[in-house]
């Protein structure tokens, strides 16, 4: 059978989660793309936090992002800042998209991650965001966490589909 | 059984530092090509550059945006070379992973140029050329893709433990 994007774990929210976890990931593939389309129950317009293998620690970030309106921004720090969410002030029944992809996840080489996301917005206010995160560890990836904006909970239907990519 | 997508055509990891890669043979029986690069370069400050089917001529233009060390203000440009920029106002360096993402659409369709747009992440490590860097390429040939050269402009060597690997994807 033809190599393609094989589905390791997958999980729609049901409102009350605050935090989603893909853990146990096999290290059988060569690369992971995690695929996200998510609203959230707060009014707070944030990144996604990424969390691997249990640990929020030894990453950092570089994104640059535009809004639509004004000129474009960018930001950088010492966290695993990714994407941007959908605050539940956007458009009602709409939910923001993002694919984070991580190549060679599971070598002992540091982690790079890019990630494209997109809120949706019909209103003058919708980012596009592009970030490329490193994880400064030599461990392979076996879980991948992910939050946004304090303790608020990812909406129900929110869904986050995590794939393996082989290159053989 | 569902259709696939992803194929792999061919991956390499080096075991020896290269200044350049080629992808050759590339069979035209696909819709779209995925090149994946991660590694980094072995010294100094280096663009890394593609040419299809070893076309040296003036036959590439691209466009990018992106974000730099060096400034808090996005950058954005455009050029023409001979070769298609996949990472050019910033830089790989020794001191981190990188990576590139690139999409070849419609590569052997002979009835048009070929585009691309591709995304390269350069890690900390340098403080004016890392960054994050977005570029749509446009090779003005109709000629199928066959094959693809990688290289740093400043012959610097891709690290040992650098990947190179080349998908196809069938639109159906």
């Amino acid at each position: 059978m033809a190599n393609t994007y094989e589905l390791i774990s997958s999980t729609v929210a049901t409102g009350s989660q605050a935090t989603i976890t893909f853990s146990s990931i096999p290290s059988t593939y060569t690369d992971i793309l995690l695929r996200v389309s998510a609203r959230m129950s707060s009014t707070t317009l944030d990144t996604y936090n990424l969390a691997f293998n249990g640990s929020t620690a030894n990453f950092s970030y570089r994104n640059l992002y535009g809004a639509g309106t004004g000129a474009l921004g960018s930001s950088t720090g010492s966290s695993g800042a990714t994407g941007i969410n959908e605050p539940s002030t956007y458009t009602a029944n709409t939910f923001g998209s993002m694919d984070l992809y991580i190549p060679n996840y599971a070598t002992s080489q540091y982690k790079s991650a890019s990630s494209i996301a997109v809120s949706e917005n019909n209103s003058t206010e919708a980012y596009a965001v592009f970030t490329g995160n490193v994880w400064s560890s030599t461990s392979a990836i076996t879980s991948i966490s992910i939050t946004s904006a304090g303790t608020a909970n990812f909406a129900q239907y929110s869904s986050f589909y995590l794939y393996g990519i082989k290159n053989s | 059984m569902a259709t696939a997508t992803y194929t792999p055509i061919a991956t390499t990891t080096l075991g020896t530092a290269v200044n350049n890669f080629t992808f050759s043979s590339i069979p035209s029986t696909y819709t779209d090509l995925r090149l994946v690069v991660n590694g980094n370069v072995a010294a100094a400050i280096n663009n890394i550059n593609a040419r299809f089917n070893s076309d040296s001529g003036s036959n590439y233009s691209f466009t990018n945006v992106g974000i730099r060390a060096l400034s808090t203000t996005p950058f954005s440009g455009r050029d023409s070379q001979t070769y298609l920029g996949l990472c050019w106002y910033t830089a790989w360096t020794s001191a981190q992973q990188s990576m590139i993402i690139a999409d070849f659409l419609n590569y052997a369709n002979t009835n048009v140029y070929k585009t691309s747009i591709s995304q390269n992440i350069t890690q900390e490590g340098d403080g004016t050329y890392s960054g994050i860097e977005n570029t749509v390429g446009t090779w003005r040939s109709t000629a199928a893709i066959n094959s693809i050269y990688l290289y740093t402009n400043n012959t610097n060597n891709f690290s040992v433990g650098t990947t190179f690997t080349l998908y196809g994807i069938k639109a159906a």
